[in-house]
């Protein structure tokens, strides 16, 4: 058959495909490189040398104008071809997806770490003491002397005589200042233990405590940095309220209360949160006791100390519990998945 | 410590209730709680009864024509014991009673009643009652009732703190308020006090009695006491007893100073304060027979002890209604020695808990002038004679910088208005005598616990408040860092939550018994608790798999339905250990090490298909610590089987445990529990559990150093696939090393991607299935150098673990 002939032929082929997979079949049949082309030009060997070129360009402006015609008959198979699919193919996608267990933090190590990431911006470093502590610094040196009826507000674990379960994290603001020179700005938090235990309060819980020793510490700082911290934590406009207490370990000492963050500004009596208040008892704090300064040798007894320091305490489970609406403490410790799953 | 509003009132003029708690709470006297003594009681009104009649429609019911004070008005009454001329409490429309009814204008059988007659437990004046309350005293009709009952008071529960024993009376709670107000406080009526020689009182040990006041009070009669003094001590939360005792209460809870009453003619000879003899005993007034220790402080007669000094007195010689004559104690013990006894013989008593918080020393005068003349009024006595041992306490005074105190209220107006402060300090009856730079401050009495600068300064907070102080941004003097251990413990517990794990906190302690059930070694080894207040505190935990397995059952206890869903759990907390070290003054000889324990259980998907869903197993563990590890950067340990792992004897499954260990250092233990274990434990799945040491695995992370990039080859590796047919006794890893020692340096990884055990291999084998990689650096390596490694590794495999390819 002459090329012209074969081109025709295969012009009208590529028009009658009825899908993709037949275009594909007529360009393997005419194009390919065992195809009907090729072959008419497997005799182009006989033709006299003058004749080739001519044949060869006739055969190539064959080839394309059938590659043309491929392509574009193509085009049209497969966008049909492909909405067709489109129209048919359906993946539901408001089934569930895979997914592994669903794993969570604690809320007591989200919350101390909500702590430690704000008052770390603010230059307090993380410290770590051990759970059983000797007697000495849990109490003598942190000015708690062994008759002190302050002594019976913590309710002691003994290990041995002489060693307890920490009853506050207080002796790792004392390991620090006894192992470095001030100034101290530190956040001391761990678990504590008292021998207590009902809706309120736990056998273990989690405290955390700041240390900030530095010349001329001052009342003013310490209400600046809780009332940052407070901010951070519940909201701008959250305001602080230091009412006068005591803690063996400051001079002076108050107890710290923070507006509700729940009714805030105008109590309701129904306030599940503050009940009724519009505060909230959560902080500790005080100026450091000038006896923990001389425990620590910084100061020689009767000397006019040169440094002056603040700390605070606050419960990170009971700060947790108000965060999250936890009603009660025992949850913390049950271990069960329905509460451990929700944060 | 309680007190009511109404007789504060008599000591300082005092605002209302909520407001007087307020003034304390600030100052550092928390007010617990308001407690309103005439809650419910404000549509209650006193009602005359004018006439009486049956109801009409029911024999049991009374038509009352009642008068408070206008026009008849009838109420129905189900009681009998009134009658006309009665005057009773009538509860109004409107009225909420204390024990929570509602009282309405309401139709009974027919007849309009309005209002009710009120029985004394609907007024919540007694947990019984028979009938409805008669007023006695012919109060006035339309009154309310709680001016005729004496309730419209209110009792202020208080919660001095521990530095504060002279809040532990009236007289301290008054001073608070006086020196917020401004007010004068004044002392109630006392009787002059004339020291002499007679009776005969003496001090043997100055570490128990400073001073020792003593009176001989004649012609007592004792009986009950009248109302007025009865009532006066309710209001401080106390029963009556007798006229003396009540008397001898009375000026304790007001004054702050106990104060104890002998019966005269049951003490022979001399009373002396002296230190406990060994071997003496006594029997004390709440019937303890106390054997008391050599150094405990007494109070002893001719024949013996007859009171521990400052905590309680004994019964030989306690007041009776035969008592005629008595003698007065006041007396200035040690706080420290009132502690002691406190202590050593577990007692606590209202007198002990003011001796060892600190009395006012100074005192001991003006608290037998009251007791003595409460005695005369309320108990018919007579004073004859009073005698001192000891002497009264001078007053100390503290010397102080002026620039120091400036200093200490720094960010206050207060720092520089000297003037005000002297006021302030002065209005707490502290004595200040400014000359030049340093100030003198006599301290009263009442205030044993203000020793320092700081303390002085403590007062003048008090009272300007803290609200006094700006609140100001402290400056930084140093940056601050990062803390290693934090950072780590954080990044460690994200990975395993994303990974699917609940963080999850147990408590440190638990029992023995339940140490015993997973390995007899961790019950007889644990540190244990000296005096835990149950069996679950006595032992701090050896591992974290007791807690990791109560949140296991807890959880499981509350899943319901047939699906055993997945549960992951993992806790980071210090584990403690016994060591051989001395404990010291900072050395507690209890090792404690970081842990990580994970516990995983049940399905891997919280949500899939029933065909795709798979039970976890001893992999998916190991995946996490792989995981774990890879984020860390840590690398190097070498995984550990065969062996029974020390220190878990009876935990693991033998068969299915294993060791991360770097040298000799174990850093980590994983596996599948033992079956008997969960026997025990009543568990029907399996359970995998791993603990991993974060202290060596923290030191040897490479995690706080930044990756090193390493371009990505440009030569393409070479790659073959083996079928090896392993004995059983051979692990996957040890082939695993082999292939990459012997391999060196051109086989660079050697990955199992298959395992199989079953018909198609022989019994005792396994076809575990590797894939090679091979690399040559700066290009890819030939084929011929392959096969030459390839044959190395087959022939050595062969040689060293008998492993051999698997046959087509």
């Amino acid at each position: 058959m002459d090329l012209d002939a074969l081109g025709a032929e295969a012009l009208r082929r590529v028009e009658a495909a009825a899908s993709v997979a037949d275009v594909d079949a007529v360009r393997v049949e005419f194009l390919g490189k065992k195809g009907k082309i090729a072959a008419s030009l497997q005799s182009l060997g006989a033709l006299p040398v003058s004749e080739r070129p001519k044949i060869g360009a006739l055969a190539n402006a064959w080839k394309q104008k059938i590659e043309a015609a491929l392509d574009a008959r193509k085009g049209i198979l497969g966008a049909a071809e492909l909405s067709a699919r489109l129209a048919q193919e359906r993946t539901d996608l408001t089934l569930p997806g895979r997914v592994l267990r669903r794993g969570s933090l604690h809320p007591v190590t989200q919350t101390f770490e909500k702590v430690a990431r704000i008052l770390g911006r603010i230059g307090f470093d993380v410290t770590f003491g051990p759970e059983v502590e000797t007697e000495y610094l849990n109490f003598d040196a942190v000015n708690i002397p062994g008759d002190h009826p302050a002594r019976a507000m913590h309710d002691t674990f003994f290990i041995n005589p002489g060693v307890v379960l920490r009853t506050h994290t207080s002796p790792v603001q004392m390991r620090t200042m006894l192992k470095q020179k001030w100034p101290v700005r530190i956040l001391c938090p761990g678990a504590v233990y008292r021998c207590d235990s009902d809706a309120t309060h736990s056998p273990m819980f989690h405290q955390v405590e700041g240390l900030w020793v530095d010349r001329n510490v001052t009342i003013g700082h310490l209400k600046g940095v809780l009332q940052y911290l407070v901010e951070e934590l519940f909201g701008s406009g959250t305001r602080i309220r230091l009412r006068s207490s005591f803690f063996p370990f400051v001079e002076p000492g108050a107890e710290v209360d923070v507006s509700c963050f729940q009714c805030g500004k105008s109590p309701r009596d129904g306030c599940g949160v503050c009940k009724g208040t519009g505060w909230l008892e959560v902080l500790g704090a005080g100026m450091v006791h000038p006896k923990l300064f001389i425990e620590a040798g910084y100061l020689k007894e009767g000397e006019t100390p040169e440094m002056t320091g603040f700390a605070f305490g606050l419960g990170i489970d009971r700060l947790a519990m108000l965060l999250h609406k936890i009603n009660d403490l025992r949850w913390m410790f049950s271990g069960d998945r329905r509460f451990l799953e929700q944060f | 410590m309680q007190v009511s509003w109404k007789a504060l009132q008599s000591w300082v003029p005092c605002p209302k209730p909520s407001e007087v708690a307020e003034i304390l709470t600030r100052r550092g006297i928390e007010v617990e709680t308001i407690e309103d003594r005439g809650a419910g009681l404000d549509q209650v009104v006193v009602a005359r009864i004018l006439d009486l009649a049956k109801h009409p429609e029911a024999d049991r019911l009374t038509l009352c024509g009642v008068t408070f004070g206008g026009d008849r008005s009838e109420i129905v009454c189900g009681a009998k014991n009134m009658k006309v001329g009665d005057c009773v409490a009538l509860a109004l429309p409107g009225a909420r009673l204390p024990n929570g009814a509602k009282i309405e204008k309401s139709k009974i059988r027919g007849v309009t009643s309005n209002g009710m007659l009120c029985s004394e437990v609907e007024l919540g004046l007694a947990s019984e009652s028979e009938g409805i309350l008669i007023l006695q005293g012919d109060p006035r009709p339309g009154d309310p009732i709680v001016k005729v009952l004496n309730r419209d008071d209110a009792i202020l529960h208080l919660k001095p703190t521990a530095n504060r024993g002279d809040c532990l009376g009236m007289l301290g709670i008054a001073r608070e308020v006086a020196a917020a107000t401004g007010a004068q406080v004044c002392r109630p009526e006392g009787r002059k006090i004339t020291v002499g020689k007679e009776p005969s009182v003496a001090i043997g040990s100055e570490g128990v009695c400073t001073e020792f006041l003593l009176a001989r009070m004649v012609a007592v009669k004792v009986g009950p006491s009248p109302k007025e003094l009865s009532d006066r001590l309710e209001g401080y939360g106390v029963r009556a007893i007798n006229n003396v005792v009540d008397c001898a209460n009375l000026t304790m809870f007001e004054l702050g100073h106990p104060v104890h009453t002998y019966d005269a003619g049951k003490i022979q000879g001399t009373l002396t304060a002296r230190t406990a003899r060994s071997g003496e005993r006594m029997v004390l007034l709440d019937e303890r027979d106390l054997a008391l220790q050599e150094g405990d402080g007494v109070i002893a007669d001719a024949r013996g002890p007859v009171a521990l000094a400052g905590v309680m007195g004994g019964k030989s010689s306690e007041v009776s209604e035969s008592t005629v004559e008595l003698l007065l104690e006041v007396a200035v013990f040690p706080a420290k020695a009132v502690r002691r006894s406190i202590r050593s013989h577990a007692l606590r008593s209202d007198a002990g808990a003011r001796f060892e918080r600190g009395i006012d020393p100074t005192d001991t005068e003006a608290v037998m002038g009251r007791l003595a003349w409460l005695l005369e009024k309320f108990a018919g006595g007579r004073l004859q004679g009073v005698a001192r041992a000891g002497r009264g306490a001078a007053p100390r005074v503290l010397e102080i910088s002026q620039a120091r105190l400036s200093r200490l209220l720094e960010g206050s107006a207060i720092a520089r208005d000297s003037k005000k402060q002297a006021e302030i300090l002065s209005g707490l009856g502290v004595g200040v005598q400014a000359s030049g730079e340093t100030w003198k401050f006599s301290i009263p009495g009442h205030r044993p616990d203000l020793e320092i600068a700081e303390d002085i300064a403590e007062e003048i907070v008090r009272t300007v408040g803290f609200e006094s102080f700006a609140s100001v941004t402290p400056p930084l003097a140093e940056f601050p860092r990062l803390d290693p251990k934090f950072e780590m413990t954080l990044r460690t517990k994200r990975l395993l939550a994303g990974l699917g794990l609940n963080e999850t906190i147990s408590y440190a302690f638990t029992s023995r018994a339940t140490l015993r059930k997973y390995c007899g070694e961790w019950a007889d080894s644990a540190v244990g608790i000296a005096n835990p207040m149950s069996e679950d505190q006595e032992a701090l935990v050896p591992s974290l798999l007791p807690g990791l397995m109560g949140a296991y059952l807890t959880t499981r206890a509350h899943q319901f339905g047939s699906q055993k869903s997945p549960v992951g759990f993992f806790e980071v907390r210090p584990v403690f250990s016994k060591s051989d070290v001395q404990p010291g003054k900072t050395v507690t000889g209890v090792l404690e090490s970081e842990r990580l324990g994970i516990l995983l259980a049940g399905s891997v998907f919280e949500s899939a298909f029933s065909q795709e869903q798979r039970a976890a197993d001893a992999r998916d563990l190991a995946g996490v610590i792989e995981t774990l590890f890879d984020a860390l950067q840590f690398r190097g340990s070498k995984i550990r089987q065969g062996e029974e792992i020390a220190g878990y004897g009876g935990v693991f499954h033998p068969g299915a445990c294993a060791s991360h260990q770097v040298g000799k250092q174990r850093v980590a233990v994983f596996g599948e529990l033992s079956p008997a274990l969960l026997g025990t434990l009543k568990v029907r799945e399996k359970l995998f559990f791993a603990e991993i040491e974060m202290g060596p695995i923290g030191s040897r992370s490479l995690e706080a150093r930044e990756r090193t990039f390493r371009a990505p080859r440009e030569h393409p590796p070479g790659e073959r696939d083996f079928a090896f047919l392993v004995p059983d006794s051979v692990s996957a890893g040890a082939l695993v090393d082999l292939l990459r020692n012997e391999g060196r340096p051109i086989v660079e990884s050697a990955h199992v991607f298959d395992r199989y055990a079953g018909d198609q291999v022989p019994k005792g084998m396994t076809s575990v299935a590797l894939r090679v990689i091979f690399s040559v650096e700066g290009r890819s390596p030939t084929e011929s150098e392959i096969d030459q490694v390839v044959a190395k590794l087959l022939t050595r495999s062969q040689e060293v673990l008998g492993v051999r390819l698997r046959d087509r």
